[in-house]
């Protein structure tokens, strides 16, 4: 256990990680929590890394590669606007009080294959759920988020015929109501893959 | 009618010796729509802190692009003093005070890690009693180390007067209200640095440092008993989330 300004070791013989800082020679930490240690590896030339683990969780940021459950807001013919609310299997902190990720599904980035003739309205509806890999960190507001891959795309959808029925995937492009039988267009992630 | 601040006996009026700080109590992580909360006691004086950040910046013209803003919001709610005051009025000491608790944390916090971002701090004072100035920074302080944002050091806080012929620590409301000069000093403690002093009375420069090192030792036990805390609020968290 340590606190902010605590000595951690010299400098000399520790690599400062995360949540540490060097001053005058010395690692201290700069948060409180626990210490770790990691052993030391050939790059390291003998220091071991040292860093300071918080005990509260931090909340979840999307980060490139992370893989976010997002709720689809918007549907336009060239991006779909979703609000994101897992990050990587951990659930955002409330979105009411301190504001959601937004995050942007653009129409090259809905399919690995013929990308170019995408029809977003058959591939989203507003209110859907959709698993993405975020492969931008974006625009000021937004994250770029991708499905092109068989285990992304929509795991979650209601029917627009039946109200408060879940549409169920039979194929990767469509899911059939089962009260109704419509079949709706959708970009459906394949369920085996997580 | 004036009492005396310091009997011939040696005690303060409300009982103190002139070198005793007041009872503090603390509390963090309150609030689970922030990221850091503390609530601190002085005395009588209560203060109680958000932390939020570091984030993006609400308004985006104030983001800089090699490190973080510290904004701070300072209000004072209507019934913490003695007279109720109604609670829209922008106060310019309220500024003041805002803009000095900035300085003060723009210094300790390590803002060069989070480039374009905003660090927000909002002190709400719950009730008044004397050195207002030094319990806030306390517990911005705590709120900050709660929120985990990394400081070089705590920044700790006491104020101190000058009467007759010594100095007095932690001035309650009826010791500042007597018209003594107060001096309050924020530092960090490990490297006793000064990072905010501040004092709107005038003092002989004769009596400027016996003042400032009986705020410093002020300081320094404030110290001890913030880092008590920690470190006892943390065994208990671990105790709860065991740390993978």
């Amino acid at each position: 256990m340590v606190v902010p300004g605590h000595r951690l070791g010299l400098a000399s013989q520790l690599l400062a990680g995360p949540g540490t800082y060097i001053e005058h020679g010395y690692v201290l930490a700069a948060v409180a929590g626990q210490k770790q240690l990691a052993a030391p590896t050939p790059a390291s030339q003998g220091r071991r890394a040292v860093r300071v683990q918080r005990h509260k969780q931090a909340p979840p940021v999307p980060r490139m590669h992370s893989v976010v459950l997002a709720k689809v807001l918007r549907v336009t013919p060239r991006v779909a606007t979703v609000a994101i609310q897992v990050v990587d299997g951990a659930p955002c902190p409330d979105p009411g009080a301190v504001g959601e990720f937004m995050g942007h599904i653009r129409a090259q980035d809905v399919r690995a294959t013929d990308r170019d003739s995408v029809v977003m309205y058959d591939c989203f509806a507003p209110g859907d759920l959709v698993r993405c890999t975020v492969v931008s960190l974006g625009d000021v507001r937004n994250y770029f988020l991708s499905c092109a891959r068989n285990g992304l795309g929509v795991i979650l959808a209601k029917s627009a015929a039946a109200p408060d029925t879940l549409l169920v995937p039979i194929s990767w492009t469509q899911m059939r109501c089962p009260k109704t039988g419509t079949i709706e267009l959708r970009k459906v992630a394949q369920p085996s893959e997580t | 009618m004036r009492r005396e601040i310091v009997s011939p006996e040696g005690f303060r009026q409300d009982g103190r010796r002139p070198e005793e700080l007041r009872r503090s109590h603390f509390r963090t992580s309150l609030f689970q729509q922030v990221d850091g909360s503390a609530y601190v006691e002085q005395g009588n004086t209560q203060c109680l802190v958000t932390v939020s950040g570091p984030r993006e910046p609400q308004m985006r013209s104030k983001s800089l692009p090699d490190r973080a803003v510290v904004t701070v919001e300072y209000a004072v709610a209507p019934f913490s003093a003695g007279e109720r005051k109604g609670p829209l009025r922008t106060n310019r000491a309220h500024t003041e005070v805002a803009a000095s608790l900035q300085a003060t944390f723009e210094a300790a916090i390590m803002t060069t890690l989070f480039p374009r971002s905003e660090i927000m701090i909002c002190v709400q004072m719950v009730q008044l009693d004397g050195s207002a100035l030094a319990t806030a920074i306390n517990a911005v302080s705590l709120a900050i180390i709660d929120a985990g944002i990394p400081v070089t050091d705590y920044v700790t806080a006491c104020s101190a007067g000058y009467i007759g012929s010594d100095p007095v620590l932690d001035l309650n409301y009826l010791e500042e209200s007597a018209g003594m000069p107060q001096l309050t000093l924020a530092l960090l403690p490990r490297t006793r640095k000064i990072v905010t002093m501040a004092m709107e009375q005038k003092l002989h420069l004769d009596h400027l440092e016996p003042t400032a090192e009986m705020c410093e030792e002020g300081c320094l036990q404030m110290y001890q008993q913030m880092n008590a805390y920690i470190a006892s609020a943390s065994k208990l968290a671990t105790l709860i989330t065991p740390s993978a």
